[in-house]
């Protein structure tokens, strides 16, 4: 087996930018072997017993650093969390010993029933303790810390008593997890719902984050009103770049992913993106040699 | 103020029947600028097109046979009645064949549920455990009680000519030339070692004694030597762990 550097390097010469792990990369990544810092793997999508999926991973990860996304958890389900999923998940961790696990401020499974999306939920004391709960018992069971992301809004709740950001910290702080920050998710939401994305983004703390996303998003007309849907099919917008630029000259480098789940392009696309992300870092490396970078 | 509970079923019942937000959810929900039915509609959406869009993936053949719209308005009404129960999307659909055998609308096509299930065993056997192949040239360093049914074979017993419409379906066959009332057919679905997928027709004997093999029914004496040609080059049997 190769041994595969560490994702992050103290003297910042390594600038980790990852994409996302998707089957119809697999033989262009086996055979070409890009120059990319890590992929990121649905963790859902390899729990399989055997067969190309699970052949494609045990090459890549021998060769690669591996960050499991989470997409199935559920932490923020009103129900414990799935016992066989939560050993399904461990399994993986132990198989593949990622470098980074992650999963989302979401809910999708109600009585047994699995929803297939990322739902809202409202962000109330009684959900803080539910999440809390439920991070903790993930992180328990897999026996790693998890980073947590922020959702993309189309909805919110009148019950809600603390802004997103605020209840994303609170769960960190308690919980003892790090903060996987999706500015792409951030900027949809913000449009969604009105806020402003700059100022969420300066109240993540920068210690807490130990991971980015980025990521295209579409714009639809629902009912007469615009409305951007994360759906992971296209480059990545101008204003996510700047927000991007942003939270990287204000928090410092971070580990960061390039998603792309929809209208798959060619590998070539993919690393295109991540060589725009890798200049921004860079950028902000060349802005601020001086400058101590915060990293999780 | 609502338990989360009650929120989230209130939500799950409308996202996995399709309805738009009930009173309780208005009251509850701020839409921003799509309004509270707008933004669970985004929700409901991303539900259906999610899953049909696996189904759409797994079931080329059946679309073919059936069309796009009638397969997702069938979907429609498996998601409906049947969601999900596992994270893992690999998983679900399985019981969609069965679910198509009560289906009204495929009573004018009643192979269709068969041809879902030869095209679901396709997903399944692709992603089933890694197991040990005997060649002909490894068999004799084992006893023949090693031997089991591949762990990644489907068999299928049809009442209907079930290979020649899959072929029918992805161009293999010309689609006049498939009768489908001319008989049953039993189709072994198979992962073979290089990862692809190969579908045969196996004989009635064929079956039976692959089955008694894996029960251990049969002794070594009773299995006709040409059979074991066919099952090596057709990884049909694999050494049981």
């Amino acid at each position: 087996m190769t041994n595969i550097p560490p994702l992050l390097s103290s003297d910042f010469k390594t600038v980790p930018v990852g994409v996302s792990l998707k089957s119809a990369h697999y033989q262009d990544i086996v055979l070409d072997q890009p120059s990319v810092a890590f992929f990121e793997a649905h963790a859902e999508n390899y729990m399989v017993a055997g067969g190309a999926h699970r052949r494609y991973l045990d090459h890549i990860a021998a060769n690669y650093p591996l960050s499991l996304h989470g997409v199935g958890m559920s932490l923020g389900s009103a129900e414990r969390l799935d016992r066989d999923h939560l050993e399904r998940f461990k399994v993986l961790v132990d198989t593949y010993k990622p470098v980074l696990v992650s999963e989302h401020l979401a809910w999708s499974v109600n009585n047994g029933r699995y929803l297939n999306d990322l739902l809202p939920l409202p962000y109330t004391k009684e959900s803080l303790l539910i999440v809390v709960d439920n991070v903790k018992q993930m992180q328990d069971a897999i026996g790693q810390g998890i980073l947590l992301e922020n959702p993309s809004s189309y909805m919110s709740f009148k019950s809600s008593i603390m802004q997103e950001v605020d209840f994303l910290c609170e769960v960190a702080d308690q919980a003892k997890c790090g903060l996987l920050l999706d500015v792409n998710n951030v900027y949809v939401s913000a449009c969604n719902l009105g806020f402003d994305a700059k100022t969420y983004l300066d109240a993540m703390p920068a210690g807490l984050v130990g991971e980015i996303h980025l990521a295209g998003h579409a714009e639809r007309n629902i009912d007469g009103a615009s409305v951007l849907i994360d759906d992971h099919g296209s480059v990545i917008c101008d204003d996510v770049w700047d927000l991007y630029a942003y939270v990287i000259n204000r928090i410092g480098v971070k580990p960061t992913l390039v998603e792309w789940d929809n209208d798959i392009p060619s590998l070539s696309i993919l690393m295109g993106e991540a060589n725009k992300a890798l200049s921004v870092m860079e950028q902000a490396l060349a802005d601020h040699q001086t400058k101590s970078f915060a990293y999780a | 103020m609502p338990d989360l509970k009650d929120i989230q079923n209130e939500m799950a019942e409308s996202i996995i029947g399709g309805r738009a937000a009930s009173d309780f959810l208005t009251s509850e929900i701020i839409g921003d600028g799509a309004g509270p039915s707008g933004g669970l509609q985004i929700h409901i959406n991303n539900y259906q097109s999610t899953l049909s869009n696996h189904f759409s993936v797994i079931l080329p053949v059946t679309a073919a046979f059936v069309g796009d719209v009638f397969l997702r308005t069938s979907l429609k009404h498996y998601l409906r009645d049947e969601p999900p129960s596992k994270p893992q999307l690999s998983e679900y659909g399985g019981n969609f064949s069965e679910y198509l055998k009560n289906y009204k609308a495929c009573e004018t096509v009643p192979f269709i549920s068969d041809l879902v299930r030869l095209e679901w065993s396709i997903n399944k056997v692709l992603n089933a455990p890694e197991q040990m192949y005997p060649t002909p040239e490894t068999w004799p360093t084992f006893n023949f009680s090693d031997l089991r049914l591949s762990t990644a074979i489907e068999i299928i017993a049809s009442d209907y000519p079930l290979l020649s419409l899959w072929m029918a379906g992805n161009g293999q066959l010309p689609a006049e030339s498939v009768n489908p009332n001319s008989g049953g057919q039993i189709i072994a679905v198979v992962r073979t070692q290089d990862n692809g997928v190969e579908l045969y027709s196996l004989t009635q004997e064929e079956r039976s004694l692959l089955k008694r093999i894996d029960n251990k029914t049969v002794s070594e004496s009773e299995i006709p030597t040409d059979f074991w040609q066919t099952a090596f080059t057709r990884s049909l049997l694999s050494i049981r762990n």
